[in-house]
């Protein structure tokens, strides 16, 4: 008998993401968990599964007995093609068939391996669906669709293109590769996408528009604040806060270069704050030296070192604006939600998510891809009562987890009922709340 | 089912008068054994030697055997042998990989037992692999046996009566040296048509047994029946004077002989050498020649003084040499001598000596001595020198390497080599390091033979596979595992995918249709490479074994070679541990498409024999001739056909070109376009290309026949005749 949903099981969905909260706060495992969590929240049976590579299982730390890991060996894995251990599948079977899964939604395909996708496809007739988080799809350079070495937007990924990023690897196996994926994703039953951005870039690379949902990402707490009106009067400087990753891709470097900027104007420097939050691990020795360097010698420019999560609504309230300098396209960064949340408007770079995001002089400003300069002259517009009020007012609401939760049913109900019904359906590029196709 | 067995037991009272056994069988050997007819003792039983069905062989059982003349208290003869040349044919009767080599009495269906399993054509093939393989180098050790059993022979000679009957002179010694192992060289002339190496009578005073080995060379002041020749004498006779009138007599009864041209010339080994040195460019190539000069260059003094040189302070240096075995070496190093030319260059590597070959020398600048040999513009000119010094250089025989320089008016001197600057082709050097000596190598005129003995250097760092799991079958898809680590996951995956696909189609048929089909995979042999994915290749082997072999009724198995570009030359010993009769072959980056994939059971389905191309879809921005289609890199055919073929397979750099001349097999061929896909067509180097190019070519130039029956028989047969290649 079917249930609801069209699915022939009873049992739970099945959130699977590559990694474990506990282990790593990335935006995917983040965005996976909040759906479990919002699933259940909103009263619909739900388990989370988590790929936990058997080097960071000491510091697991399960909530309940709905979530359940699979150890992997990090070196039976192979990052080209994502194929991982058949044990993976093995044991990821053997949950969803023991808990009777009626769906499964898969965040992200990293660890977990196409070839678990494909073997689901193959063996069991559980649907699922398929959330993307970046492009790793379509670029192997860790689906930043950047190139490699030069760190430079790539506008379009073809085979022999790919071979320039990557020479150690022929045209023949990136041609290889993009069949293996496609192979393992379009059996899935619906895609979605946390931005229109990357669903139409999953679309021209060839995945259907039919099967295509964006829903954005929920956050844990949502409490809307008003917007705090600076005093005119009160002087204090500018505040521009960084919350993140420090990674290249994150745009630290350009941060730095505008730190270096703005330290050479003395009248500038007495205008603007800028403080990091962030963890700032697995950096080369050259970054960590010239990160240290540039805080050292500058007073209006501070790194506030890691912070708790849970903290982030108020750090951010200590700042006027939030930076995203990604050197990267992003898809849909948590951050800007979480500035949104906390009524701050956005300064980023304008391209990919961040630009669908953060509409220019709506919600935020935007600056030129890898321009410090341009960073620092946005900055200096930005430290302006007028716009800084008019950009407040236009922010943008922001979804808790449970409406997320509430907006993947919905989609997995229709998309699982349209399942092998061919759709001319388009995605439309609208913004704001959740829109299902 | 076994079959029926003769007893062996003399005294039983079992009603079939048949007794017999098999004592040996083996490929040097033959096959050798008794079988006796109770009913009939003293009638020999005829016997046949047979492969599977076909008999390859007869014989009587005529030999004495005393051991079973005894047993049953009366003469008779029971013995029997088929020689080991027999064994050669063995090819040409080889069907099924499954037939065995067993000895039947003839008429009766019934077989002679022997001790162990009888050997299957596998085990032949791999025999036949094993005794056709070129012996190790040290020619000098065949050429004594020779002499020795040659100066054996000549002890009929003594009894002949001996006459130098003047119609009888072949010709005239005219130079002589011994050496310090005793053997009596000579030059001079005789005439053509003898064998190179003879047993002979030497008579001075009193008759001496004799061996005699020589080697030709051109003389124009000789009528054109007769040629210069250089030689050895192994017997006890000593040349006593220039005066000495020795014969030396030879052929059928001592009917011919050579005198001394007297005087005769005695000259130390060293002169002679020197003699040798003037006509060395003359001496023609065949049989024993080349061990010959090597026994006769190793007679020079190389003692690592500068003998007759320091006064004239010459220098040398060797940067880097490059061993070929079979071939020589490649040498560059540069010579300064300021007040004599230098006229020839040689190496010794061990007991080999090897000179530089003038049409393979060339000199150039050394700009960098100037700062040793100040104001030396001119020398430093032309100090360099790269060069090819030929020789049987081998690697089992490298100590003490000196390099000799002759000087203008034939002094020489000697310099120690560093073994530091020695790289060995195939070992510690690839083929491109030729290049750094000859950039034009493959334009060269050595390098035909520059490429055999590189295919050679290859093929000789090949070990056996190594067996980690087997389970046999008799058709079995062999996938070589790529090198790549990626493609190694991609193709499990790809192997898993399509026993997914074989699982559901199984789950969707009625249960009294879901049997067995020929689409269905029923082996899997997987081969990894040590030198690249042995250890992912273990692990993903075992899982796949668990998730679909077993499970799935499939049988798989592992093993490894040493690099997998030796994956097909290697192919006839894999199959004969698969113990596979039908064999579909893919080779590193190759991955079937979904047709390929029915094609290829299809192909493995056959009982017949046919030879199936599949054809590698080329990718969008590849241009490749449909006749390249025809790729060794990916094909089906049976066992036994393959092993014959393999005996006389060439080799390539890499494992692979063109179709690896599978195509003149004579098999038929059916190609299969676009089947399978290639995750790496990386072209090979301009100088793998010219190798391959060159041995290619060379098979067009072979003469009919395999290559093990010429290695056999060159060791088997007489010796070439002297002066046909005149």
């Amino acid at each position: 008998m079917l249930d609801s949903m069209g699915t022939q099981r009873s049992g739970p969905i099945a959130v699977i993401a590559h990694t474990h909260p506990s282990i790593s706060k990335g935006g995917a495992e983040i965005a996976a968990y909040s759906l479990y969590e919002g699933l259940l929240r909103i009263g619909t049976d739900a388990i989370f599964i988590a790929i936990c590579p058997a080097s960071e299982q000491s510091r697991l730390l399960l909530g309940s007995e709905r979530e359940f890991v699979i150890v992997a060996d990090n070196v039976r894995y192979d990052h080209f093609y994502q194929l991982s251990s058949s044990q993976i599948w093995t044991e990821l079977k053997a949950i969803l068939i023991a808990q009777d899964v009626r769906l499964v939604s898969f965040h992200h395909f990293l660890q977990i391996g196409v070839n678990a996708l494909r073997a689901m496809a193959a063996e069991t007739d559980i649907p699922y669906t398929v959330t993307l988080h970046e492009f790793l799809a379509i670029c192997a350079h860790h689906g930043q669709m950047v190139t490699r070495p030069a760190r430079r937007l790539c506008q379009g990924a073809t085979p022999s293109a790919c071979t320039t990023c990557f020479p150690e690897h022929t045209r023949q196996q990136f041609a290889a590769r993009t069949q293996l994926i496609q192979s393992a994703l379009l059996p899935a039953s619906a895609f979605i996408s946390p931005s229109h951005f990357l669903a139409e870039r999953m679309i021209d690379w060839g995945l259907p528009r039919s099967k295509f949902v964006v829903i954005e990402n929920g956050l844990r707490e949502v409490e809307q604040c008003d917007i705090r009106p600076r005093s005119e009067a009160d002087g204090r400087p500018w505040t521009f806060g960084y919350f993140g990753q420090l990674t290249p891709f994150k745009g630290i470097d350009t941060l730095l270069d505008t730190i270096d900027l703005l330290a050479r104007q003395p009248d500038a420097a007495k205008r603007v704050r800028i403080r990091l939050h962030g963890n700032l691990i697995g950096q080369e020795t050259g970054f960590l030296s010239r990160f240290n360097e540039t805080f050292a010698r500058t007073s209006f420019a501070t790194y506030a070192g890691p912070y708790d999560n849970a903290d982030v609504r108020k750090l951010m309230l200590a700042c006027d604006y939030i930076l995203v300098p990604s050197t990267w396209w992003e898809n849909s960064p948590v951050v800007i939600q979480e500035a949104y949340a906390a009524g701050r408007p956005v300064i980023c770079t304008g391209i990919g998510g961040m630009a669908e995001k953060v509409p220019n002089r709506r919600s935020g400003l935007h600056f030129r891809l890898d321009d410090p300069a341009d960073l620092a002259r946005v900055m200096f517009e930005a430290s302006d009562e007028v716009l800084y009020k008019a950009l407040c007012s236009d922010l943008p609401l922001v979804i808790d987890y449970a409406t997320m939760a509430r907006d993947y049913l919905a989609a997995f109900t229709r998309m699982v009922q349209l399942a092998g019904a061919p759709s001319t359906a388009r995605v439309p590029r609208r913004r704001g709340r959740a829109v299902v196709a | 089912m076994a079959p029926p067995l003769v007893g062996t037991d003399l005294h039983s009272t079992d009603r079939a008068p048949h007794r017999g056994f098999v004592d040996v069988m083996d490929i040097g050997t033959g096959v050798r054994g008794w079988a006796v007819d109770l009913a009939n003792p003293l009638q020999p039983l005829r016997l046949e030697l047979c492969l599977g069905q076909s008999v390859v062989a007869e014989t009587l059982a005529t030999a004495d055997r005393e051991d079973i003349s005894a047993m049953l208290g009366q003469p008779v003869c029971s013995g029997f042998a088929f020689e080991g040349a027999v064994m050669l044919t063995l090819p040409d009767f080889l069907d099924d990989t499954g037939d065995v080599l067993a000895v039947r009495v003839a008429d009766t269906g019934r077989y002679l037992a022997m001790s162990g399993t009888p050997p299957n054509a596998a085990d032949i093939i791999a025999w036949l692999r094993i005794e056709t393989v070129p012996p190790a180098a040290r020619p000098e050790a065949d050429l004594e046996t020779l002499m020795i059993a040659l100066q054996a022979d000549a002890a009929a000679l003594l009894l002949a009566p001996l006459r130098p009957l003047p119609e009888a002179l072949q010709g005239y010694i005219e130079t002589v040296a011994v050496d310090a192992a005793g053997y009596v060289w000579f030059m001079g002339w005789m005439k053509r048509g003898h064998l190179q190496e003879f047993s002979a009578v030497v008579v001075e005073r009193r008759k001496s047994p004799a061996a005699v080995a020589v080697m030709s060379y051109t003389r124009d002041d000789l009528p054109g029946d007769a040629c210069g020749i250089v030689g050895l004498i192994a017997s006890d006779w000593r040349p006593s004077s220039a005066r000495s009138d020795v014969h030396l007599f030879f052929g059928n009864g001592g009917r011919f002989h050579l005198r001394p041209h007297l005087p005769l010339r005695l000259l130390t080994a060293g002169e002679l050498v020197g003699e040798y040195e003037g006509i060395r460019e003359r001496c023609l190539g065949d049989g024993r020649t080349n061990t010959l000069q090597r026994m006769l260059t190793a007679m020079e003094t190389w003692l690592p003084a500068r003998t007759g040189a320091q006064w004239y302070a010459a220098e040398t240096s060797i940067d880097r040499v490059l061993l070929v075995p079979g071939l020589g070496c490649l040498v560059e190093g540069w010579v300064i001598s300021p007040m004599k030319r230098v006229e020839g260059l040689r190496l010794r590597v061990g007991g080999s000596i090897m000179s530089a070959d003038p049409d393979a020398l060339y000199w150039k600048p050394r700009p960098d001595l100037l700062a040793a040999f100040p104001g030396s513009e001119r020398m430093v000119g032309r100090a360099g020198f790269v060069g090819l010094f030929t020789g049987c250089a081998e690697p089992g025989d490298f100590a003490d390497p000196m390099l000799k320089v002759v000087f203008q008016g034939g002094s020489s001197a000697n310099w120690p080599v560093p073994a530091k600057v020695f790289r060995r082709l195939g070992h510690s050097a690839a083929i491109e390091d030729a290049l750094l000596f000859f950039p034009a190598l493959q334009d060269e005129a050595f390098f035909p033979r520059f490429a055999t003995s590189a295919i050679r250097a290859e093929r000789g760092a090949m070990n056996p596979p190594v067996v980690i799991e087997i389970t046999p079958s008799r058709r079995t898809m062999v996938f070589v595992l790529p090198q790549d680590r990626s493609d190694v996951f991609l193709l499990f995956e790809e192997v898993a995918a399509q026993c997914r696909r074989q699982a559901a189609r199984k789950r969707t048929q009625p249960p009294d249709a879901a049997r067995d089909t020929t689409d269905d995979i029923k082996a899997l042999a997987f081969v990894a490479a040590a030198r690249s994915n042995r250890s992912d290749a273990l692990w993903l082997f075992r899982e796949f074994q668990a998730a679909y072999g077993a499970p799935h009724g499939i049988a798989c198995s592992l093993l490894v070679v040493d690099d997998v570009a030796h994956a097909f030359d290697l192919l006839p010993d894999i199959l004969r541990e698969l113990g596979t009769n039908r064999f579909f072959f893919a080779a590193d980056g190759v991955f079937l498409q979904e047709t390929g994939w029915a094609r290829a059971q299809q192909a493995l389905a056959s009982d017949g024999s046919d030879l199936v191309f599949f054809g590698i879809e080329p990718d969008a921005f590849e241009r490749r001739n449909p006749a390249d289609a025809a790729s060794a890199r990916c094909f089906a055919w049976s066992a036994g056909p393959f092993a014959r073929w393999a005996l006389d397979a060439p080799a390539f750099m890499g494992g692979f070109y063109k179709d690896n001349a599978l195509l003149r097999s004579g098999t038929t061929q059916i190609v299969h376009q676009n089947a399978v896909r290639s995750t790496r067509t990386l072209p090979p180097t301009r100088i793998q290309d010219a190798v391959n190019k060159a041995i290619y070519a060379q098979l067009s130039q072979r003469r009919p026949g395999r290559a093990w029956a010429r290695g056999k028989a060159a060791r088997l047969s007489p010796t070439p005749v002297l002066g046909v290649h005149a």
